[in-house]
């Protein structure tokens, strides 16, 4: 949720730590601590320990409810199982979790409920693994390493076991963990990795890429437990003779770190209620297929986050006979506006998400059964892609910054072109959807409400794009649009009366500035008399609030 | 986009188009504060 993802270091979370006024805790230091004949001593150090590593016997997935996964999926058709697993986004091994992260998107847990046997899942796996969506992932609405089962014979088996029977089955298919190494699942966490390094060692001596990632995501509730794990964890691997070097190698490989700290985190989820911007049409419920969870097997779909559905999720149980509400698979990543990796823009066919689509038959639209919740997911699709799109100009400055040389105005201008044809493309059948979303506000009272909600955003996001098409088609400049587009996107509840003057002025000023014929005086004096409060308006709205750039902040523009 | 002689091309057309914007977007936000008010007012009853 609203994250900067970066190779994984220790100092970003010592520095971190530092500037939080939090202390460095090692775990192993507490536990003697604990032990201690002082009890002042042996009290703080069990209460630490309570808060940041041990769990309450009834939170953990060992003592939760046990459910059969083999069981649960093979209710199912033989067609609706090929289905599902070729459309699977995701194996959610337990039901709530123990991160306690507070912005979790899909609500706080607090504990586990319920996980699935280790047998079933093994039988699963053996049965079906080889079959499975390559992109699927061991975890959603939980965390992986949550997962704990004893079985009849008193074993414990944790993710580690999950990933190695998976690796039997999928040896070289890329995979995707992310944690926030729970509260009671430290040495789990470490086991595993710990299996990852010989893994990847393995593959570093055959030459090959690594196939495993894993994102430690961090704020200031976990901040010291995820410190000291990884410093235990390149401890322990260092301890076992491999070098300082080797481990960097590893980290630099395999772990990445994405921290989430207030000013990063989106208005959405738990935190819908403090949104007063457009600026959270983003989310990272980023597919549509399947989610098999140990409490039901659910469609999911991607949808704008919004007061009704604030994590952008939009999920419905899946029963057998529901064929045709199995979605194809889709992940947003592959309709990013820039292709980070490999420095290029992406092409036409890949700018908007398409609508959902039926994975038994995929020229046919996904329908849900209610024809109001229909509509209302239909329009919030559309205002999710249609916002990316917005933010896809919005960030263009951004990406052409990041890789000067590589990316020409040129190809921008191109680009800003294919944005404008997809966008008019798809308008029609925006406004189609809006229409059709008309005729059902003659309902109860409380539905049309929520339907006039999603018509109206709907519009807002269709009239900021065409406004943006407009501006492209009429060969505004580049940094005309980029501006414009962020002013949309940062556009407030407070300052949305004065946007038609912000919006207006930065046009004009856009344009004194980028007119070659005039001289820097000339062009400073022609600004002025636009209107006085021009400047600090477009300033204001815009939030160019570098001191560097907050005087003549226009000159950039140039 | 080629540079062109400096002519304002923030015509009526645009303006329109913003002031539009400005007025869903205000229905919007008006929307979204009476949806959290009656939540609030529901848990408060």
């Amino acid at each position: 949720m609203g994250e900067s993802v970066d190779a994984l270091r220790i100092e970003p979370f010592t520095h971190t730590r530092k500037e939080l006024g939090l202390e460095f805790l090692d775990p192993d230091l507490l536990r003697a601590q604990a032990g201690s004949q002082d009890p002042q001593q042996a009290d703080e150090a069990r209460k630490k320990l309570l808060a940041l590593w041990d769990l309450p016997e009834e939170r953990d997935a060992k003592n939760a409810e046990t459910k059969d996964l083999l069981q649960q999926f093979e209710q199912f058709s033989e067609e609706e199982k090929k289905l599902i697993l070729e459309n699977l986004a995701g194996l959610q091994l337990t039901e709530g979790c123990n991160g306690g992260c507070y912005f979790c998107l899909f609500g706080t847990k607090k504990g586990v409920i319920a996980k699935y046997s280790f047998s079933s899942i093994r039988a699963f796996l053996e049965k079906y693994g080889s079959k499975m969506n390559q992109q699927m992932v061991f975890y959603w609405d939980s965390d992986p390493f949550d997962y704990r089962d004893i079985d009849e014979q008193e074993n414990l088996h944790t993710f580690v076991d999950v990933y190695k029977v998976f690796r039997q089955k999928q040896q070289e298919t890329c995979h995707y963990v992310s944690t926030s190494i729970p509260r009671g699942s430290t040495n789990d966490f470490i086991q595993f990795m710990l299996y990852a390094f010989d893994e990847d060692k393995l593959r570093q001596q055959q030459g090959k890429n690594p196939i495993l990632t894993v994102r430690i995501s961090w704020a200031k509730h976990n901040v010291q437990r995820v410190e000291a794990t990884i410093i235990k964890l390149k401890q322990t691997l260092i301890n076992k003779g491999y070098s300082e070097e080797e481990v960097d190698n590893f980290f630099e490989r395999c772990l990445i770190s994405g921290c989430r700290f207030e000013n990063d985190l989106k208005k959405i989820g738990p935190l819908i209620n403090q949104h007063n911007n457009m600026l959270d049409i983003e989310t990272p419920a980023c597919r549509d297929g399947i989610l098999i969870r140990p409490n039901s097997i659910d469609t999911i779909m991607m949808t704008a986050p919004t007061i009704y559905e604030p994590s952008g999720q939009k999920s419905i149980p899946l029963s057998p006979g529901q064929i045709d509400l199995i979605p194809l698979y889709l992940s947003r990543l592959d309709y990013e506006g820039y292709d980070q990796n490999s420095s290029t823009l992406r092409f036409k066919s890949r700018l908007m998400l398409p609508p959902i689509r039926k994975a038994a038959d995929p020229n046919q639209e996904l329908t849900l059964p209610n024809q109001k919740e229909d509509i209302v997911l239909k329009l919030g699709r559309e205002t999710y892609t249609l916002g990316r799109l917005r933010d896809d100009i919005a960030n263009f400055l951004d990406y052409y910054y990041q890789h000067l040389g590589k990316v020409t105005l040129t190809q921008g201008e191109i680009f800003f072109q294919e944005i404008a044809n997809s966008f008019r493309e798809r308008q029609k059948y925006t406004q189609q959807q809006i229409e059709k979303a008309r005729r059902y506000l003659s309902t109860n009272p409380q539905e049309a409400e929520k339907i006039e909600y999603y018509i109206l955003l709907a519009q807002v996001y269709l009239s900021e794009m065409d406004l943006l098409a407009t501006l492209i088609e009429r060969n505004f400049f580049i940094t005309t649009v980029v501006m414009v587009a962020n002013g949309l996107k940062k556009i407030g509840k407070n300052e949305v009366a004065q946007l038609p003057t912000a919006i207006e002025s930065l046009i004009k000023i856009s344009e004194i500035v980028s007119n070659k014929e005039l001289s820097e005086d000339e062009k400073r004096k022609q600004i002025e008399e636009l209107s006085p409060q021009a400047e600090v308006i477009v300033s204001k709205i815009f939030d160019l609030t570098n001191p560097d750039t907050n005087k003549n902040w226009w000159t950039f523009l140039i | 986009m080629t540079q062109k002689k400096y002519q304002s091309k923030c015509t009526q057309e645009i303006k329109e188009k913003v002031k539009k914007i400005s007025q869903l977007l205000t229905e919007l936000f008006k929307k979204e504060d009476e949806f959290f008010k009656s939540l609030k007012n529901n848990k408060n009853g």
